[in-house]
């Protein structure tokens, strides 16, 4: 009898734990940070429900990270600032600070957000443009090598 | 319990067992060692491998960058025409990046060139230092290291080196398969080996059980045969000890039981046998009846006699102790005398006594008095006609002595070991017919152990017995208790 109570209780639980899922409707994303040790890493973040998809990607982008030992993958002042999409091209609108990034900055910042962006089904590209101009070809996640593992001949 | 259970031996589940906890503590003792032994040398086998590797990609990293730096621009192209002039070796890869990240060769996938490497020794590179990194891992070393190329202060872009070494790894886990099969082999060994040494241990701890458990059961002259010289030979040895110093106890009480029931046996006999006599005898004269009488009340006075001392004994091994106080030997020995003095008038011995002032003894005056009558007693008793008994005493040595000794009939040489020995007499014929027990030197022997003192006796040059009692000398100022 009592056995059947307790099953009982834990459905009525998980129901519960259901709608309180279905009612939230969170969406998992994974935004890419600067990291010391491996340079870029995902990171998990979960958008409120109703966030349009892209516009909550950029948004995670440009903010600080959760996770100790993260940094974003810009410097401060390098933001997203909008977007659009083209077929499976993302044309993203930076600032200026970023447009003035150089060297491996700019390559990681640009890295990470191709890697974020490109996890979105529909999205094969990125490419950066600064008050309309474009900043630089556009660039796919196969344009990027995150590790150089060897293998034995 | 009863009896044959008790001698059963105890079940014990294995974990219980000493050998148990022996051969695990000792196992693990062996493998724990074996353990570090194998580890110990495999890391540090690593550790060199890992600094050889460092040593070697670094160097080649260096011979490539400084190689680069002379270039004022890197492009793929410029950088394939200088590293085709290198002779690189083979086994590693070599990856040559720009300042922004950019892939300008690849030695081993071309397919990288012109892609970024979002890569940590990339990033350590450009931030201007050098980074080694390596490790073992699936059977192979997978080492990297990188180095910024530099032009003056500017950072053109950075060399990495990588290497995937398979032979030094496989090397590497065949010495510790080696290991692992030798340490096994070892372990097995050594779990033998302990097994058999604590099987011979344990077992001879059962075996000195066993013996207990006889000896329990009343088997007083059983015996382990010691093997070996080690600490259970000791206990054994000891063990063999005990049990001769039981077996001689059980002894000594049952001869004791048997001497003092013959002792209550004989005058009650005697009171029996001339209580039947007056009682049968019809027409028995009044002089024969008295006389029947008499020798009733002397038995009587000897059974009780002997019923008292049997008492005193008693006592004294219950070790009920009087108080003590300041005694003086003189004064205990002159009073004896004076007691003995009738007995030794009419057995024609004389008595004789050097009192000696100062020898006084901390003890209970009424066993003081006990030792010294005994002793006199019967060095009276067993005299000759014309005899002496002489008692002197003096300090010596931190010890006050008793010294009473006779010009009697003596103790033969043989007997004097046993005559502390409760009912033991030299002649017995003539101690019961001098009304002696046999008890009267076991209470001295006793009182005197009690007193913390000891008694010897020795043959008198020229005939006679004597008795010398070496007591304690009280510490100044101490009183009686």
């Amino acid at each position: 009898m009592k056995l059947r109570r307790l099953a009982a209780l834990l459905l009525c639980l998980g129901l519960l734990a259901g709608l309180a899922g279905c009612a939230g409707d969170a969406v998992q994303i994974s935004v890419w940070r600067r990291s010391e040790g491996s340079v870029a890493v995902p990171e998990s973040r979960r958008l409120p429900a109703g966030t349009e998809l892209i516009a909550g990607l950029a948004a995670a982008f440009n903010s600080e990270p959760d996770e100790p030992g993260l940094t974003r993958a810009a410097p401060e002042g390098a933001d997203i600032l909008g977007w659009r999409l083209e077929g499976v091209e993302l044309k993203l609108e930076v600032s200026q600070g970023w447009a003035e990034l150089e060297g491996f900055e700019r390559t990681v910042a640009e890295g990470c957000a191709v890697l974020t962006f490109c996890g979105i089904e529909g999205i094969e590209r990125v490419s950066f443009y600064l008050l309309g101009q474009r900043l630089g070809p556009a660039m796919d996640a196969g344009d990027l090598i995150l590790a150089a593992e060897m293998e034995a001949e | 319990m009863s009896g044959r259970e008790g001698r059963n031996r105890k079940r014990r589940r294995i974990t219980e067992r000493v050998q148990f906890k022996f051969v695990l503590s000792f196992f693990l003792l062996v493998t724990g060692l074996i353990v570090l032994l194998n580890t110990l040398p495999i890391a540090a086998s690593r550790d060199l491998v890992f600094k050889e590797k460092e040593s070697s990609l670094l160097g080649q990293a260096a011979v490539v960058s400084s190689s680069l730096s002379g270039l004022d621009r890197m492009t793929p192209d410029s950088v394939g025409q200088v590293m085709d002039l290198l002779e690189l070796s083979s086994s590693s890869r070599f990856l040559v990046t720009d300042a922004a990240g950019l892939v300008l060769y690849d030695s081993d996938q071309p397919a990288f060139e012109g892609r970024y490497a979002l890569l940590r020794e990339v990033q350590y590179a450009l931030n201007g230092k050098q980074m080694f990194g390596s490790r073992f891992a699936s059977g192979a070393f997978f080492s990297a290291a990188a180095l910024p190329v530099r032009n003056g202060g500017l950072i053109l872009g950075t060399v990495c080196v990588y290497e995937y070494d398979e032979a030094q790894a496989e090397l590497l886990l065949s010495i510790l398969n080696r290991m692992v099969g030798i340490s096994l082999a070892v372990s097995a060994a050594a779990l033998a080996l302990t097994v058999v040494f604590s099987r011979a241990l344990t077992g001879r701890i059962t075996r000195l059980a066993e013996a207990i458990r006889v000896v329990r059961g009343g088997d007083y002259e059983h015996r382990l045969k010691p093997e070996g010289n080690d600490e259970l030979t000791e206990l054994c040895e000891e063990f063999n000890n005990m049990t001769q110093t039981l077996e001689t106890t059980e002894q000594q009480r049952r001869r004791f039981v048997s001497d003092a029931s013959h002792e209550l046996k004989t005058p009650l006999a005697a009171i029996r046998l001339l209580a039947d006599s007056i009682e049968q005898s019809e027409g028995m004269d009044e002089a024969t009846m008295r006389e029947f009488v008499s020798d009733i009340g002397t038995e009587a006075d000897r059974l009780q006699r002997t019923t008292e001392k049997l008492l005193d004994l008693s006592r004294r091994d219950d070790g009920a102790a009087a108080p003590r106080t300041p005694v003086d030997l003189a004064e205990v020995s002159a009073s004896t005398l004076r007691l003995l003095a009738p007995l030794a008038e009419k057995l024609g011995v004389t008595l004789g006594c050097e009192p000696q002032p100062g020898c006084v003894i901390l003890a209970p005056e009424d066993d003081v008095y006990q030792i010294v009558f005994n002793l006199a007693e019967n060095a009276v008793k067993y005299n000759v006609e014309g005899g002496s008994v002489d008692i002197r005493m003096r300090k010596e040595g931190g010890k006050v002595l008793l010294i009473v000794e006779d010009r009697g009939i003596g103790i033969p040489e043989s007997d004097l070991p046993n005559i502390f020995s409760r009912f033991y007499r030299v002649d017995k014929a003539r101690s019961r017919e001098r009304g002696g027990s046999g008890l009267g030197l076991s209470i001295v022997h006793d009182a005197v152990a009690a007193l913390g003192g000891s008694i010897e006796v020795a043959a008198r040059e020229g005939g006679g017995t004597r008795f010398t009692v070496y007591f304690p000398e009280p510490e100044k100022g101490g009183g009686g208790q």
